[in-house]
């Protein structure tokens, strides 16, 4: 099963797409790389190619309709089974969108009984794929509620709960799913399977669906995966603070996991000192790497920021944090800032990455060293950095030797894929490009 | 930081924006020579004279029409209604006349501030003991805020003299005798439309206006003895409401109880239960619960007054019967 | 001359104003009778030497509050003809963008703060103005326009008993035309001069004939000029009669034929033609009604030819903060 998704045409953080016409009907044969539905943006009308073969199973937006950038616009199935799990995690909502409608409706057990959830229990029920019909309540009040999905769930499996958020791939072999423990990293496919596979690992106090602006500018064509690192995003949190390396550890064994070991690697920050962990490994076959002020390079890093970041539990408290994370301090926007926190809403997460905090950048410090890693990495490595870096300096690029390309961005601060996704993107393109 | 009571600190923020602003003035019933009668005015008077501080007859329908006017003349007037209960008094004042010139007439601010008190408690019978904080709140043009703190309460007067929009000040009675620290800094202002996360917490989200904010955290203690997280937050502006912190705590509890000393059908608390299912339904992962009065005059005795206000018991058992 | 008295210019000025008044009156019947205008108009036909005369020496500083009756202030005070006309038809270019309609108009700049469809509004209105100009210590005066019908709501006594105690700076024009809606003064009332009240207030009082713009004016001056030395309000009571019901959804059968007929016979315009042909004579009168004329058709044709305003939600009212 396989999700036909929204990535390139979007063009800033949040927008939505409206579908403007479907080529395929439902229950149609599509080819992969066949362009299957048309979507238009404030910008421009982008056509939506097949991620794979298969059959088109399920129509999710109709025309005129309204879709977020991230969001599912179908399913292409094998033509057999039943339609997939929609997709869970995706771009953090604004403060002031509309909640957002349950996906497709779960199908109950007998029309004449009617089920008794709570719109939460619904929304989740419907991202999960669980029945409803199936699920016993446990409240007094006969309400199906989120804690009854959990137990339902763990029954099912008997005992072994699967992470809630992961999606599962039709194409990943059955051994691999046996394998798979309740500590696995949250990832997020998409794009197209047949395009260049690139692995994004996003930097402190981020996610995934943070690389949305520079998806955006890369635009189709390429198959994104996006990893939540420990104690980020939708990933478990640790009960011990991970060291850069054990982060390595366990984004190889997500990947791994996910059948992924011939990629491209993109990194920001905190990601880059784990990709160069990840690279020094040697397990998987790095095609290219580009680093984006990355971790890792040299002892300094704004210590301040780090914790005021992580220690921020309102916006009030995080935007001026945020503002310095831009040379344009306009770009931490009250709903950038909104949106940013409500990802960070969760205390238990804000806690975790403290410890992390406390663990990778002890005293203001940056504890690893990985300048000896570029050095010797064969692939090409492009390192990119603002010049008006707040976070850490640029001129940590300065010591990795002669083998990697530097790029060095006026007017920029410590988040070039944002503040400047276009030049970023055709950076990373140019990097796929010299390795094939 | 000096330590003070809630009455002081409004005296306090009376007197500095007085001094800063001469257009400033303060009127109503018993609040020049005798300083009000919950003393919020003590000797101001005797600082800014007979003028800027004026003794009135007993006629809250024509002060509060004068306010209006006075406001939109190039003053700024502080009208002291003694009781919340005699807001049907002023409200053709505040609806008819305040609510619809800054819609109508191009170039009209109105910067006044009605304060007054409300709220059971102290025995003060039926027509002395009412929160009716429905009422102002559902005037547009109106804006409407209820201090709990000392701090809050010389913050939120001083923005409130300084904002362009009328204001409606709602007190408490039981507060004005509430000691707690007050910053000395004459620029403290606290923001309208903002609330104020008192108790951090993960299982359930308890929104309060004035007084029940203090109950509201006891209730936060009791439910913690049952290893329950709850999450607390004073308003503190009732209109406008601060909606993104209203969302972030469900998003985060998925319960949400809201406590308010107004009666509870077409009360305060049922539009934020409807703002909450407007704007964070499918966060919700059971009713929202609404503590208040019930749909009745507030007795005068003792054991029949106690059993009409809401309290932390009350409150603690909304949120545990949502939770199941 | 008498003191305050006003200058042939300034008659000559009331008269055409007065024309101005009674011409707008009659075209707005037309447009009613047409079909063209929206909701009930409150015509003013034979009460223009009142509003027109109160205002004639008033500045743009100095502050009106008008009645739901309020074309006579209006055109007194110096509105435009062609934007009141706009605003009734309900156009984009009226005084108001079409929001208010013609009991609300209200302009700032020159004073008029404004009309009121609530009966008795005006009265504590100008009570309030007139307070932010003692509070100021400015030498400006507010006047309220009020009918025999207001001069029973409780707001009046109030504000009459606080201007009275503070000697605010206003003028209490209380214009008698014998209706509160269907009902006869007789009704209404125990008395028939309501002047006697002023006493009651310790402000002095006075009867005027409504119908001639030189006393109005006359007593009016006498009145400000009072005001402005600080000695505090007045209270004149202008008789006058309205010939064209209470509204435009009259149905009329309670005023008799014999009281219009002889209030007919004293139409203002009549008495202020005769009063001026001697000294001005008739072809300049007759010049000035012929303008007058041609200014009344042009404002209705622009106002008719006028856009209709566009709809937006007034972000300034919201309930929720962050939205403006």
């Amino acid at each position: 099963m396989t999700e036909i998704t929204v990535v390139g045409a979007g063009g800033e953080y949040m927008e939505a797409v409206v579908v403007v016409e479907w080529h395929k009907k439902a229950g149609e044969r599509v080819e992969a790389g066949e362009t299957v539905v048309t979507v238009e943006t404030a910008k421009a009308a982008t056509e939506i190619e097949a991620p794979a073969s298969g059959v088109l199973a399920e129509i999710r937006a109709g025309i005129g309709e309204e879709i977020e950038v991230g969001g599912v616009l179908g399913i292409i199935g094998d033509g057999v089974t039943a339609p997939a799990v929609p997709s869970a995690a995706l771009v953090p909502a604004s403060s002031t969108s509309p909640a957002q409608a349950p996906a497709a409706p779960v199908p109950q057990g007998s029309d004449e009984r009617r089920v008794v959830a709570s719109p939460l229990a619904r929304r989740v029920a419907a991202q999960r794929n669980i029945d409803l019909a199936a699920v016993v309540p446990s409240s007094p009040s006969g309400r199906i509620k989120l804690r009854d999905l959990d137990a339902h769930v763990a029954d099912k499996a008997g005992g072994a709960v699967a992470p809630p958020m992961l999606r599962e791939e039709a194409s990943v072999p059955a051994s691999t799913k046996a394998g798979k423990t309740a500590d696995g990293l949250n990832i997020q496919r998409r794009g197209s399977r047949q395009g260049d596979r690139i692995v994004f690992l996003h930097g402190f106090g981020s996610d995934g669906p943070s690389w949305q602006p520079l998806l955006a500018a890369l635009g189709n064509g390429f198959d994104i995966i996006l990893v939540d690192l420990p104690g980020h995003g939708r990933s478990p949190l640790p009960q011990n603070a991970p060291s850069v390396n054990e982060m390595a550890e366990a984004v190889a064994q997500a990947l791994d996991q996910a059948a992924v070991d011939d990629f491209h690697l993109v990194a920001h920050s905190l990601g880059g000192a784990v990709s160069l962990a990840l690279a020094a490994r040697g397990r998987h076959a790095i095609r290219s790497l580009t680093l984006l002020a990355p971790a890792g390079l040299g002892p300094d890093i704004n210590g301040g920021f780090v914790s005021g970041l992580a220690r921020a539990t309102r916006t009030e408290s995080l935007a001026p944090w945020l503002s310095r994370l831009f040379c344009d301090a306009t770009l931490a926007s009250p709903a950038f800032v909104a949106a940013t926190m409500q990802a960070r809403s969760d205390a238990a997460l804000r806690e975790a990455q403290l410890r992390i905090a406390e663990a990778v950048f002890p005293d203001g410090t940056q504890a690893a060293d990985f300048r000896h890693v570029v050095k010797g990495i064969a692939a090409p490595v492009k390192i990119v950095w603002g010049e008006q870096d707040k976070v850490i300096p640029m001129h940590h690029a300065l010591g990795t030797g002669g083998q990697a390309a530097l790029h060095f961005l006026a007017g920029v601060g410590h988040m070039p894929q944002i503040e400047a996704a276009e030049a970023v993107a055709r950076l990373v393109k140019q990097n796929i490009r010299a390795a094939s | 930081m000096s330590m003070m009571r809630y009455a002081e600190a409004l005296n306090q923020a009376l007197r500095e924006e007085m001094q800063r602003d001469p257009t400033v003035f303060v009127f109503g019933e018993d609040i020049g020579r005798y300083g009000g009668v919950f003393k919020v005015t003590r000797g101001l008077m005797e600082e800014f004279g007979e003028s800027r501080i004026r003794d009135t007859p007993i006629s809250e329908q024509a002060l509060a029409a004068m306010a209006v006017t006075a406001a939109m003349t190039g003053t700024r007037p502080v009208l002291e209604i003694m009781y919340a209960d005699f807001m049907p008094l002023v409200l053709d004042a505040l609806i008819n006349q305040a609510s619809i010139y800054e819609y109508l007439w191009d170039g009209v601010t109105m910067p006044f501030v009605l304060r007054t008190q409300g709220g059971g408690g102290a025995g003060a019978g039926a027509q002395h003991s009412k929160s009716l904080d429905a009422l102002v709140a559902h005037i547009p043009g109106i804006k409407v805020v209820a201090p709990v703190t000392p701090a809050d309460a010389k913050g939120l007067l001083k923005s409130a003299i300084r904002d362009s929009q009328p204001v409606v000040f709602l007190e408490h009675k039981l507060l004005y005798n509430q000691r707690d620290e007050v910053p000395d800094d004459p620029e403290h202002l606290i923001e309208i439309g903002k609330a104020k996360t008192v108790t951090e917490g993960r299982d359930v989200s308890i929104f309060a206006t004035s007084r029940m904010v203090i109950e509201s955290r006891k209730a936060a203690e009791l439910l913690a003895a049952d290893g329950i997280s709850a999450e607390v937050i004073d308003l503190r502006s009732l209109r406008p409401l601060d909606l993104a912190a209203i969302k972030a705590s469900i998003a985060k509890t998925h319960h949400a109880v809201v406590v308010n000393e107004g009666w509870r059908f077409c009360g305060y608390a049922a539009e934020l239960s409807a703002t909450i299912m407007d704007h964070a339904f499918d966060d919700l992962d059971a009713p929202v619960a609404r503590v208040t009065l019930p749909d009745m005059p507030v007795p005068y005795s003792e054991p029949l007054e106690m059993a009409v206000l809401p309290n932390a018991t009350k409150i603690a058992e909304a949120a545990r019967n949502i939770l199941k | 001359m008498k003191k305050n008295s006003p200058s042939i210019d300034e008659r000559l000025e009331m008269h055409r104003r007065m024309i101005l008044t009674r011409l707008l009156e009659e075209r707005l019947g037309e447009l009613h009778k047409a079909g063209k205008t929206r909701g009930p108009i409150h015509r003013c036909d034979g009460q223009e030497a009142v509003g027109v005369g109160a205002t004639a020496m008033l500045s743009a500083e100095d502050f009106v509050t008008s009645t739901h009756r309020g074309h006579a202030h209006y055109i007194g005070k110096g509105l435009d003809v062609g934007r009141i006309a706009a605003e009734i038809l309900g156009r984009e270019t009226g005084y108001c963008g079409g929001r208010a309609g013609h009991m609300l108009i209200g302009d700032i700049t020159q004073g008029l703060i404004g009309g009121n469809a609530i009966v008795g509004a005006s009265i504590p209105a100008a009570a309030g103005m007139a307070l932010s100009i003692q509070v100021r210590g400015a030498s400006n005066v507010a006047l309220c326009f009020f009918g025999d019908g207001a001069a029973q709501t409780g707001i009046c006594h109030e504000a009459m008993n606080m201007a009275g105690l503070w000697k605010l700076p206003m003028v209490f024009l209380l214009e008698h035309n014998q209706y509160g809606l269907t009902v006869h003064q007789s009704v209404q009332s125990p008395v028939a001069d309501l002047s006697i009240r002023g006493a009651g207030y310790a402000m002095p009082s006075e009867i005027v004939d409504g119908n001639d713009a030189v006393e109005v004016y006359r007593a009016v001056s006498a009145a400000v000029d009072r005001a402005r030395r600080g000695e505090g309000p007045s209270l004149i009571e202008a008789k006058t009669y309205r010939w064209e019901g209470f509204s435009t959804s009259d149905m009329g059968g309670y005023q008799s034929e014999e009281d219009l007929a002889a209030w007919k016979a004293r139409d203002p315009i009549r008495i202020s033609y005769d009063s001026l042909v001697e000294a001005v004579g008739k072809e300049r009168l007759d010049a000035v009604e012929k303008a007058a004329v041609a200014e009344v058709d042009r404002a209705v044709e622009q106002a008719l030819a006028a856009p209709l305003p566009n709809f937006a939600v007034f972000e300034q009212s919201s309930p929720y903060a962050g939205a403006v």
